[in-house]
């Protein structure tokens, strides 16, 4: 067995251990240190997923697979690893004594959406679906005051159904087909794919997915997680869970081409997420809210590729989320900024008045992100909307891609006057102008600059995508 | 008793519709947790019933039961765990006094 195919995780595992061991000692190393060994060890991480990207082969008894496609999704989640601990620096929500369990836990669940991008077995992306949940649960409690506790039961009760629902759906899959990997499933059930009880393990199998995606009839615990966990740990639920769940959506729909019946439950499903996430983000006034609403709408977009299905829907999907990833954490890194800058954990619509005159780097980030979000040209989301809704007409499913390009308009309306706080409106009387060490200036400028090249250069990655998509599928 | 497929797939569809009725309707969160491990456990005998009648390798569905088994445990520790800590806050278990965040 070659252990480097499975660097990344290796070394994302001993870093768990070793905070594990650190946690039994019960000795905190002060915050000052903590972060930039994190840091490092995180660089480390990262190192070790380019390391191992473009390697291929299949471990552990088939059940773990490590292709093109499996790398994309590990270097994506590293990103936004990465991210979150960068972000964790100024982290104030949470006690001093809670840094390495607050780290550990991180690490442990970017550990487990590692594994989900590489799982090729019912069993496999069971284990690394509840890693990565349980951990997230836990994260999502764990701040020092508020209301935290709430979110969390919340989140654990929802997540814990809908994966419970997912084991039943695979049950069926696993009794039809008589096999749990997903190649000996989409070997053995091609006769009975259009039967009621494959529709239902297929349905049952993906609502954890869906869940995690945040899309309609599953999206109830986002707003109230978003808004009372700590912002860095939303960055993390609102990016890396997000592309961990793509990629195993992508993964199931490559191996289990779906029935007709199914696309149109996902077409209700994306219809659904897109309308109301857009809808009800129109009245929040609380920031974070906002955005939980409007990663309802995006998980829409993306299913939009993801049910077009084939090559084109497949990258399309993946580059969308690579966008998605950036601009999210783009617009999460203003927020942590304007959230630490008024001492108010959940910045409302007025904390961002005159952001542009206290501080026009951190302005600018925003209307990037922002705009990129609602998909103007030529920004990353522009581009990423134009080849999801294109690979979708090719489908036929232009109702779908002109419903969703309407309500991009009406997602303009509340980015622009999340901007407009920013631009147009004055700063409250005698409010400095707000501060930004080098580094943040320095990720946030590599954010931007990515966005817009992303967006002006998108052709290497959308290849990079199609190549991904071409090793991820059974052949 | 017959011992068909078809009886041990009844008995855990029945298990399941108990549990996802429970999570609709019971308020307290402990009932919660119980409802979910109703649906577990369906799960798991859909697994075993299976593995019994169908599945090729006979030794999946036992793993696949085993590992259930397992993260149930986790799962019930981290919920009991939060349900505490909830306790902690709201001198209450009720989901309805769980009520600050809205909308």
């Amino acid at each position: 067995m070659d252990w480097t195919l499975i660097l990344p995780e290796t070394a994302l595992l001993l870093l768990c251990v070793l905070l594990l061991c650190l946690m039994l000692i019960r000795k905190t190393p002060a915050a000052g240190v903590l972060s930039p060994l994190m840091g490092i060890a995180t660089a480390g991480v990262g190192l070790a997923a380019l390391w191992s990207f473009g390697f291929s082969g299949i471990l552990f008894f088939s059940t773990y697979r490590v292709d093109l496609f499996s790398q994309c999704f590990k270097l994506l989640v590293w990103a936004a690893f990465f991210l979150t601990v960068f972000f964790s620096r100024s982290l104030h929500e949470i006690d001093d004594g809670r840094r390495l369990e607050y780290y550990f836990f991180l690490s442990a669940a970017a550990l487990g959406m590692m594994m989900m991008a590489s799982a090729v077995d019912l069993l496999t992306l069971y284990v690394s679906l509840e890693l990565a949940s349980y951990s997230l649960y836990l994260l999502s409690a764990l701040k020092n005051r508020g209301r935290d506790a709430e979110a969390g039961v919340k989140y654990l009760f929802f997540g814990a159904a809908a994966s419970g629902v997912f084991l039943w759906g695979a049950s069926l899959l696993a009794g039809i087909s008589g096999s749990t990997s997903l190649a000996g499933i989409s070997e053995n059930i091609h006769g009975l794919i259009a039967s009621p009880a494959s529709l239902v393990g297929m349905i049952f199998v993906c609502f954890s997915f869906l869940f995690k995606l945040s899309a309609f009839p599953l999206h109830f615990w986002a707003p109230d997680v978003y808004e009372s966990a700590a912002t860095p740990v939303v960055n993390f639920i609102a990016t890396a869970s997000k592309a961990a769940a793509v990629a195993v959506l992508a993964r199931f729909l490559m191996f289990l081409p779906p029935s007709p019946e199914f696309v149109r439950a996902l077409t209700a499903i994306a219809f659904a997420s897109m309308t109301l996430g857009n809808c009800v983000a129109l009245w929040q006034e609380d920031v974070k809210r906002l955005l939980a609403y409007s990663s309802v709408a995006q998980a829409g977009y993306i299913l939009v590729g993801l049910l077009a299905a084939g090559g084109e829907g497949f990258s399309s999907a993946i580059f969308y989320t690579a966008a998605y990833v950036l601009m999210n954490a783009a617009a999460f890194f203003v927020v942590s900024r304007v959230a630490l800058d008024s001492g108010h954990d959940n910045p409302r619509l007025s904390h961002f008045d005159g952001l542009a005159e206290r501080s026009p780097f951190l302005a600018l980030v925003l209307l990037i992100s922002l705009l990129s979000l609602a998909g103007i040209p030529p920004l990353a989301g522009f581009t990423g909307k134009w080849i999801l809704f294109s690979a979708a007409m090719d489908k036929g499913h232009w109702f779908l891609v002109l419903w969703a390009v309407l309500n991009s308009v009406v997602s303009l309306f509340y980015y622009l006057t999340l901007v407009k706080h920013a631009y147009l409106e004055k700063p409250k009387e005698g409010l400095p102008p707000m501060a930004l060490p080098l580094a943040a200036r320095t990720v946030g400028l590599a954010l931007c600059l990515s966005i817009i090249l992303l967006g002006i250069f998108p052709n290497a990655l959308i290849s990079l995508a199609q190549e991904a998509v071409l090793s991820g599928g059974l052949h | 008793m017959s011992q068909s497929l078809e009886s041990y797939l009844f008995i855990s569809s029945a298990l399941f519709a108990a549990g996802v009725y429970g999570m609709l309707a019971r308020r307290n969160l402990v009932a919660l947790l119980i409802s979910l491990e109703l649906i577990l456990n369906s799960a798991s005998l859909n697994f075993v019933a299976f593995n019994r009648f169908l599945l090729a390798d006979k030794t999946a569905g036992q793993v696949f039961v085993v590992f259930i088994i397992a993260l149930a445990a986790a799962e019930a520790t981290i919920g009991l765990s939060l349900i505490l800590l909830l306790y902690r806050k709201k001198h209450s278990i009720n989901i309805e006094e769980a009520k600050e965040l809205r909308g």
